[in-house]
Order: structure tokens, then C-alpha cells, then sequence
């Protein structure tokens, strides 16, 4: 049995510790808003927050979440109005949508680190995260855009 | 273009008062006699589907999947736009698989070739404009008056001579009794108030709280889940399987010979692909065994030297080459390409004794809807087909085979459960339907002033279309 926290709720689950932290996510909690992409790191798709920090929960086993606090895209605001989703929605930054959540999971890391990037520093912190659809232009301005709302005192 | 709806009683497929006693329109447009037959304009087959709720709900059923191109926003616009709709209450619905939902230009229920918009727009401003003369009807039922006393402005029929106003959540359930008429007038499209302004995405505030629904995210009571082996090379076929470490996994449940391989059934992903990983498997290769990149390449520079099927032939250019001018010749390649949507492919079944569900994210619901019929062994009428978000389409879950879905019923039939089947991401760039390799050898000659004086472009490649649904589409050159 393993025993972590996921978006301040305590967890329990029984399963093998080499587990990765993505498959306990989607399919024994049931949170599939974390995507699988590629199973190895290589896409970001699968990014959540383990104890603040950025992980591919693809290739993180869940043993290494264990007494720790887990963050995933439903747990950064339970009503749409972190300072990311509003840029994001305010930008109309989806198009399929499959990477998003990866996508403001790492930009979510690099807001706290720099409050306020540049393009150079969003370009390097997102590098891990791909987009089909190409919406990078997109991501970077909504960035921007979420850096001035939590200035502004958008922040939760 | 036509300046007017026109649909007929036999051509009315439903007007109902559902639970809520709210409106359901749908509409029947003249069929085409066949693909061929149908203009740009895409108004020939039947579509268009608008629900409105007693709460003023406007639910616009889209009959084109959702992979980004947002198609679940542009289409409900137009709609909403002849309807006079107000636009905070316009919701997206997947369509179900149903012949009122074919594309009007292809004559089956599919999305490609950048094709939604423009085949839909007078589709669905059409089913919108219908419904609002109803909804006009009933409102000067309900006042006695004129219906050219009647307007209508963002969700409601306003009396023109009183200013009362009745919203369409509250004509919901009258309108729903009444005929719609046979003839109903388009705007002029400088009256649009939706289309050509930029609005919100209605599928953004979803995809950025994990709320939105893919098929890889579809779950089911007592589902299982299912990884492939399939065969190394493209046409393979099972000689023979070990399951016996695969089935020492724990968390797997069954590991079965399908068509495509062999699959593991487990309780969830991780399960199933370690269980998948560890089987033994003998191939038998069959007659791509030594096919290469390499070699196919050679063939096709040596079939470009060849004379071919003439796409175009004007003058003699080999004359023009062999003379005088400046010559310059160049080959052009592209490789074989994965569409590498971001969501690898994956598809739940739940089959029944008497009926199949599918939940996919799929640009073809029709050759899905055969396909899980002739394999589930049951009539069209009793397979569904749910069509989810897509991550990405790219034309890769729109195949003549229906593969990643035939293979789920497959797989279903074997699970005895609801069954869900993830390609990991490299069975989805191993498993094919690639866009096709092509060679160009181009020869040209200019004369002293840079003018062309002679073009020759040989083309080679495998055909897209040849040996699928959409071969008639094909002529002697596509």
C-alpha cells in the first residue's frame, strides 16, 4: 500500500511501487486529465507536480510520490480561475487539447521559478512539452498574459 | 447557392418533445444520387440537428469530430447565427452514427479533408433558420398575431407591435408541435451577428481543467484494458504464441489470439503491457518480409524513368529537352510519414449479446459502424458508435479498415467485459497508415532569357485511395 497525497486529498493505493505515478493517476484514481503521450518522457504530455516540482509522471514510479503531495491539472483551481487557465481561455490557446494539461503543468513550474520569463526562458522551460497542433505561439503569449494576472493578484 | 430551406414531411426525421419538453429538430435535406454528383455548395445529403431546452439551452449536434480544428464551435456558430440564437447558451454535442449525419459531399459520416466548414455552412444555417420559423410560429400562435409581426434577437421572438417578448426556452415545448414550414428564408449574410467575428472556443475552459473526454480517458464499470503485439512487419500473420509469462504478469486476465495478434487483457494499462512485453511470439512474415525502405526507393527511381500514365501532356517536352536551352533536372523525396497524433490510437468496446458500443475518438463512423457490425455479428442498428474528443486526427483514424476499432471488438469478443485497447506510442508509429512515400523526377530546360522552355515531372507513389471506401473517388490518376 501506498500512501501520497493528490490535490490535498490522502490516497491509498495497492499496487506494485514500479508502477508509473501517470497509470495509478488515470486509472485507479481515475484522474484522466494527465494524458499518456509517450510513456518515456520524451513529450510532457504527462507532466504533473510532485511536492511543487515538475515530473513526467510517465516514467516517475509511484513509489517515488509516496508521502508526498501530487498536483494535477484538476487540482491547480477547482473553478477554471488559476492565473494559467484564465490566460488560457482568454487566448483560446487548445486546439485538440491533448497537451494542454502537460503544458500548463510545466508553465505553472516556470511562473513560479521566474514571475515574470521572457520568451528565451519560456521557449527553454517549455522545450518538453510538444504540440501537435502547433500551438506554441499561442502558449507563449498566454504566459506572458498569465505572468501580468498573478501580478495583478489573480493568483490563487 | 439556395436562397431557401426546403424540406418536406417524408424528409422530417424527428420533432419531438423530449423529457425536458424541449424542441429536437432534425432536418433531411435532399439526398445526392451519388458523391459525384455532389457541387462545392455540399447541400445534398441530410444533416443538421438542433436541440432547444425548456431553459433556453441551444444543443447543436455536430456531425464532424473534434480534433482541433474546432469544428464543435464554427459549425454550432452558423447554426446559432440563422437561428438568431444567443450565444452563451450554444453547446456542442458529438453526433451519433447515423446516415443523417453523412457528409454532405462524401455520402458517408466522416471528417477530412479540411472539408467541415464549407460542406457545413448552409447545412447548418439551414437546420437553424428552420428552427427559428418555428419557434417564430409558435410565438404568434401564442399571441395571436401575424408571424411578419414577429422578430428575433439573441434567444428571443419579439412582438413587434406590443414589444412583448417570449424567450425560445419558453416556446420549447409549443414549437415542438408544430410543422415546420417547407420553405424558410437564409439571411443575407451581411445580417450575420456570429459569422466572420472571432469568437471563444466552447471547448477551451474543458481542455484546460482536465475535463475534457478522449477516448484513451473513457471508462467503463468492470472495463479492462488491452495491449497488442502485432506482427513485425505489415501483413504478418501468428504462427505461434507462449503466453505462459505474460500470464504470470500480475493483473492479467487473458491473453487471446486476435487477427492483428495477440492480446493481453488486464485490469488496467501498466498490466497488460508488461504482460504484453513478455510474451513469445513466433511470425510468419509473409511476402513483405524483405521489403525495404532502400529497395522500394530504388524501384521508384527506376519506375520514374519509365514512361507512366499521362496526368497532363502538352507539346513534346522530350523534344524541347533535347534541344538547346539550359537543362536542370531534380528529384524531389518525401519519406513515409506517421500522422503521430498526440493521443496514440486506442478504442473501447462494451459488446453485448444484442448490442456493441464503441467509444473512439474517429474521423469515420461509418466504416467503424460496419466494421464493428460485421465482426460483432450483429445488425447496423445495434452498434453505436461515441464519438469522443480527438487528440489530433491527421487522417490516421479515418482508414478503409477501421483498424484500431475492428480490433477492439475483436479483442471484446475474447474480454467477455467492456474492453479498452491503448496502442502505446510505438505500436501507433510502428502500426501504419502512413502517408505515403513519394518520388518526383523533374527535368526542365530554359532558354537564354530564364523563360521555360520544357517541363517533365514523373511522379511515383502508392495510391491513397485504391482498395478503399473511397476508390470511387479515384480516378485513373489521384
Amino acid at each position: 500500500m501506498i500512501s501520497f497525497r493528490v490535490n490535498g486529498k490522502p490516497v491509498k493505493v495497492d499496487v506494485d511501487g514500479s508502477m508509473p505515478l501517470l497509470w495509478v493517476l488515470r486509472e485507479n484514481l481515475q484522474l484522466t486529465g494527465t494524458k499518456y503521450g509517450c510513456g518515456m518522457a520524451q513529450c510532457g504530455a504527462c507532466t504533473v507536480h510532485i511536492d511543487g516540482e515538475a515530473v513526467r509522471s510517465c516514467v516517475a514510479p509511484v513509489s517515488r510520490a509516496a508521502g508526498r503531495e501530487v498536483t494535477t491539472i484538476e487540482g491547480i483551481s477547482p473553478d477554471l480561475t488559476h492565473p494559467l487557465q484564465r490566460a488560457w481561455i482568454e487566448l483560446d490557446v487548445p486546439q485538440c487539447g491533448y497537451c494542454q494539461s502537460g503544458q500548463i503543468m510545466s508553465a505553472a513550474v516556470l511562473l513560479r521559478d521566474k514571475p515574470h520569463p521572457s520568451d528565451e526562458d519560456i521557449d527553454e522551460a517549455m522545450t518538453g512539452n510538444i504540440c501537435r497542433c502547433g500551438t506554441y505561439p499561442r502558449i507563449r503569449r498566454a504566459i506572458h498574459r498569465a505572468a501580468e494576472l498573478k501580478a495583478a493578484g489573480g493568483a490563487k | 447557392m439556395s436562397a431557401a430551406a426546403v424540406m418536406e414531411r417524408r424528409e422530417f426525421l424527428k420533432l419531438t418533445v423530449g423529457a425536458s419538453g424541449g424542441l429536437l429538430i432534425g432536418i433531411y435535406l435532399p439526398a445526392a444520387r451519388s458523391a459525384r454528383a455532389a457541387a462545392p455548395e455540399g447541400v445534398f445529403a441530410p444533416n443538421a440537428f438542433v436541440r432547444i431546452a425548456t431553459d433556453g439551452t441551444v444543443s447543436v449536434v455536430v456531425n464532424h469530430s473534434e480534433m482541433g480544428q474546432g469544428v464543435y464551435t464554427s459549425l454550432p456558430m452558423l447554426l446559432a447565427d440563422e437561428l438568431d440564437a444567443d450565444w452563451a447558451k450554444v453547446r456542442f454535442e458529438p453526433a451519433p452514427v447515423d446516415p443523417a449525419y453523412n457528409h454532405p459531399v462524401y455520402g458517408v459520416q466522416m471528417t477530412g479533408g479540411s472539408t467541415s466548414t464549407w460542406s457545413g455552412f448552409d447545412q447548418f444555417r439551414k437546420a437553424g433558420a428552420v428552427a427559428r420559423a418555428v419557434l417564430v410560429m409558435a410565438a404568434a400562435q401564442q399571441w395571436n398575431v401575424a408571424a411578419e409581426k414577429c422578430t428575433t434577437a439573441s434567444g428571443f421572438v419579439l412582438n413587434s407591435a406590443t414589444n412583448a417578448r417570449l424567450s425560445y426556452g419558453e416556446l420549447a415545448a409549443k414549437a415542438a408541435l408544430i410543422k415546420p414550414p417547407a420553405e424558410v428564408p437564409l439571411k443575407n449574410p451581411k445580417d450575420f451577428q456570429l459569422v466572420g467575428k472571432p469568437l471563444k472556443r466552447l471547448d477551451t475552459p474543458e481542455k484546460t481543467n482536465g475535463k475534457a473526454v478522449f477516448g484513451i480517458d473513457v471508462m467503463l464499470p468492470g472495463m479492462l484494458t488491452a495491449v497488442v503485439a502485432r506482427g513485425p512487419v505489415f501483413g504478418a500473420k501468428l504462427k505461434t504464441f507462449d503466453s505462459a509469462k505474460a500470464a504470470a504478469v500480475p493483473g492479467v486476465r487473458k491473453v487471446v489470439a486476435v487477427p492483428s495478434g495477440v492480446a493481453v487483457i488486464a485490469d488496467g494499462f501498466w498490466a497488460a503491457k508488461r504482460g504484453r512485453d513478455a510474451l513469445q511470439i513466433e511470425w510468419d512474415e509473409g511476402a513483405m518480409a524483405d521489403f525495404s525502405t532502400r529497395g522500394m526507393r530504388e524501384q521508384y527511381a527506376g519506375l520514374a524513368k519509365e514512361a507512366g500514365l499521362d496526368a497532363r501532356k502538352e507539346g513534346d517536352a522530350a523534344v524541347a529537352l533535347a534541344g538547346a536551352g539550359k537543362k536542370i533536372e531534380a528529384v524531389y523525396e518525401v519519406p513515409y510519414l506517421s500522422h503521430a497524433m498526440m493521443e496514440p490510437l486506442n478504442c473501447v468496446v462494451d459488446l453485448r449479446a444484442d448490442r456493441c458500443e464503441v467509444w473512439t475518438g474517429t474521423q469515420f463512423q461509418t466504416g467503424d459502424h460496419m466494421a464493428a457490425a460485421q465482426i460483432s455479428g450483429l445488425k447496423p442498428e445495434q452498434v453505436q458508435i461515441h464519438t469522443t474528443l480527438l487528440g489530433g486526427g491527421f487522417g490516421r483514424r479515418a482508414n478503409p479498415s477501421a483498424d484500431f476499432v475492428a480490433e477492439c471488438v475483436h479483442v471484446a469478443k475474447s474480454a467477455g467485459v467492456p474492453v479498452k485497447v491503448i496502442w502505446t506510442r510505438e505500436d501507433d508509429m510502428r502500426g501504419g497508415f502512413y502517408r505515403p512515400a513519394y518520388y518526383h523526377a523533374l527535368a526542365g530546360c530554359l532558354d537564354a532569357n530564364g523563360v521555360p522552355l520544357a517541363w517533365s515531372h514523373h511522379i511515383v507513389g502508392q495510391s491513397i485511395m485504391e482498395g478503399g471506401p473511397f476508390a470511387a473517388f479515384h480516378q485513373e490518376r489521384d
